[in-house]
């Protein structure tokens, strides 16, 4: 999942790139991680032997991620804002009309459970990527 | 499941801006009346099968915890005859339910003999009225055009206003001059009692345009409510004279009034108090505003005194107001305003029966059991067309929503059950998707 998000995040890498920012301890391990994402059709090798994602595809919790310039956000993020600005509106249409206002109450409810999903997404990510260091500190070991 | 998500967020905003905006001043036609009316939702208006033949056109709004129903007499076969009623329901600031209605009864011409402004009459003697300056009632009888524009929202500052309109065209009706008592007797449909007449020669005339509009907001814990009355002028006024030509009515100096009643249904002790009342010593009490006390708190205000314009020009005259036993009414107003009474009635009872039961039982719009009379009064006319727009001050508790009563759950509008439709599906789809990213980031 990692290698396949550097991808993602990086653009075109190549083995060493993938080595080094994931941590591993030989490049033999990147090509295997590389070779099984390739099999499984996520990522593909240019002519110059540099791994790009397929990005149509994306696999498990990667799915719920927009990827908007090189970085992969959360689409919950945006649902989030979304149905924020609908329950913001709700609340100043609640001193006029308030049975709209009582009517986008499972809206505004969404919305919260989507900022929710939101700080889970990012926390998952950070995980991810504290594995990343713990590859390192192994990577440190003589 | 992702391309429902994205349809029905499209959904909510587009319904949501769509139930914001203004229904647009509409001009509708009577197609179909009602025997019931729907008193649902936010506002609703239509026609409603009346007695006689006739309609009445209602509006009704239902906002921040108070209820306005307006009523307006209506013929799709004749023309349309004028009458009509408006009438706010809320609770006060002590928590009383009220119910504070006005009807115009009619318009008058009078001489202001005494110099006070308003219009002094008294009908208490019939032999010898002592006060005498009304010189004649205008019997509104049917007005050749009727459009009616439904109400609509309109946001102003922070608040909704609440505007709808009709616009009379070409009045036909007749000045009756108010002499002696004539000797003979009417029946007081009210009361099943005699009335003594007064009413003279008919003179028939008509009344080019009579525009009604309304603007109705709440403002906190105070609704207003703005009546506009434009009224233009008043031509073919013929007393159909012998060989060769009949005489013209002529209007020179002469001052105009408008007669009102108010009802006032509350199920707590209420006190009608005229503010600043010159006791003239006369029958009639100027004032420049009246308060409702409900359980001696301020629970409705007219306020009277504010400026008027004739022929559209901006030069400003004081309106003045005045409140009046029944016995300034000659006997004959009651009588011919009498049908739409019956009507406003049953309509009001079959409101209350569904909202407020226990103020259904003493519905009444009799002019002898009214709680208020009074006219206000244009000084300065001589037969200019005028623009006029007194308001009413209802003073609300706090905010609660009148009881639907008898078991009917008011339907709301198709647009916000559709929002709410929406809104509960996409709960449902961010439920299901959730469950579904924590299920995959755990795996």
């Amino acid at each position: 999942m990692l290698v396949y998000w550097l991808v993602l995040e990086k653009g075109p890498v190549g083995l060493r790139d993938v080595q080094r920012l994931v941590g591993f301890s030989s490049p033999s391990t990147a090509v295997y991680h590389l070779e099984r994402l390739k099999t499984r059709g996520l990522v593909d090798r240019n002519i110059e032997g540099k791994y790009h994602a397929v990005k149509s595809k994306k696999p498990g919790v990667l799915r719920f991620y927009i990827l908007i310039g090189r970085r992969l956000i959360p689409k919950s993020l945006i649902y989030g804002i979304v149905l924020s600005i609908i329950g913001i509106a709700a609340l100043h249409l609640a001193k006029y009309r308030y049975e709209i206002a009582l009517a986008l109450i499972p809206a505004f409810l969404a919305a919260v459970i989507f900022w929710y999903e939101t700080l889970d997404l990012f926390r998952y990510k950070r995980d991810l990527f504290k594995r990343r260091s713990n590859f390192g500190m192994d990577n440190s070991k003589p | 499941m992702k391309r429902l998500g994205a349809v029905l967020f499209c959904l909510i905003l587009l319904a949501s801006a769509r139930a914001a905006l203004p229904n647009g001043p509409n001009r509708i036609e009577p197609v179909s009346a009602v025997e019931v009316p729907t008193f649902t939702g936010e506002m609703s208006s239509g026609f409603i099968n009346g007695s006689y033949g006739l309609q009445l056109w209602y509006v009704w709004l239902n906002t921040s915890g108070t209820h306005v129903l307006f009523l307006a007499m209506y013929s799709g076969a004749l023309p349309s005859p004028i009458n009509y009623f408006i009438g706010q329901h809320y609770f006060t600031a002590n928590g009383t339910e009220v119910f504070v209605g006005n009807r115009l009864l009619g318009f008058e011409v009078y001489e202001d003999l005494n110099g006070n402004s308003i219009l002094d009459a008294d009908f208490t003697n019939w032999f010898d009225r002592k006060i005498d300056e009304t010189r004649y009632f205008f019997l509104l009888n049917a007005s050749v055009t009727a459009d009616f524009t439904p109400p609509s929202r309109s946001v102003v500052g922070d608040y909704t206003h609440y505007l709808w309109e009709i616009r009379y065209g070409q009045v036909q009706g007749n000045f009756v001059e108010i002499g002696n008592f004539t000797g003979g007797y009417i029946g007081n449909p009210e009361t099943e009692g005699m009335l003594p007449s007064y009413f003279g020669s008919l003179v028939s005339s008509t009344l080019d345009s009579l525009n009604l509009s309304y603007d109705y907001w709440v403002e906190n814990e105070t609704a207003y409510l703005k009546t506009g009355l434009s009224l233009g002028t008043f031509s073919k006024v013929e007393i159909p004279g012998p060989y060769p030509q009949p005489t013209t009515l002529n209007f020179t100096d002469d001052s105009f009034s408008t007669l009102y009643t108010t009802s006032v249904l509350s199920m707590k002790p209420y006190e009608i108090l005229p503010e600043n009342a010159t006791n003239t010593g006369e029958t009639a009490v100027p004032v420049n505003a009246t308060n409702i006390q409900v359980e001696n708190k301020e629970a409705f205000r007219l306020v009277f005194g504010e400026n008027y314009t004739l022929n559209g020009n901006s030069t400003q005259y004081r309106s003045s107001a005045g409140v009046y036993p029944a016995s300034s009414l000659p006997g004959d107003v009651i009588v011919s305003t009498n049908y739409f009474r019956v009507d406003a009635e049953d309509t009001f009872k079959s409101y209350f029966g569904a909202t407020s039961p226990s103020l259904a039982e003493n519905v009444t719009l009799s002019v002898g059991r009214s709680s208020l009379i009074y006219r206000v009064c244009y000084p300065t006319w001589s037969n200019r067309s005028f623009t006029h727009d007194p308001l009413f001050i209802a003073y609300l508790g706090e905010p609660r929503f009148i009881n639907p009563g008898t078991g009917t759950i008011p339907i709301p509008p198709t647009w916000t059950i559709a929002i709410a439709a929406a809104s509960l599906i996409v709960l449902a789809i961010t439920i299901y998707r959730h469950r579904k990213v924590r299920s995959l980031r755990d795996s």
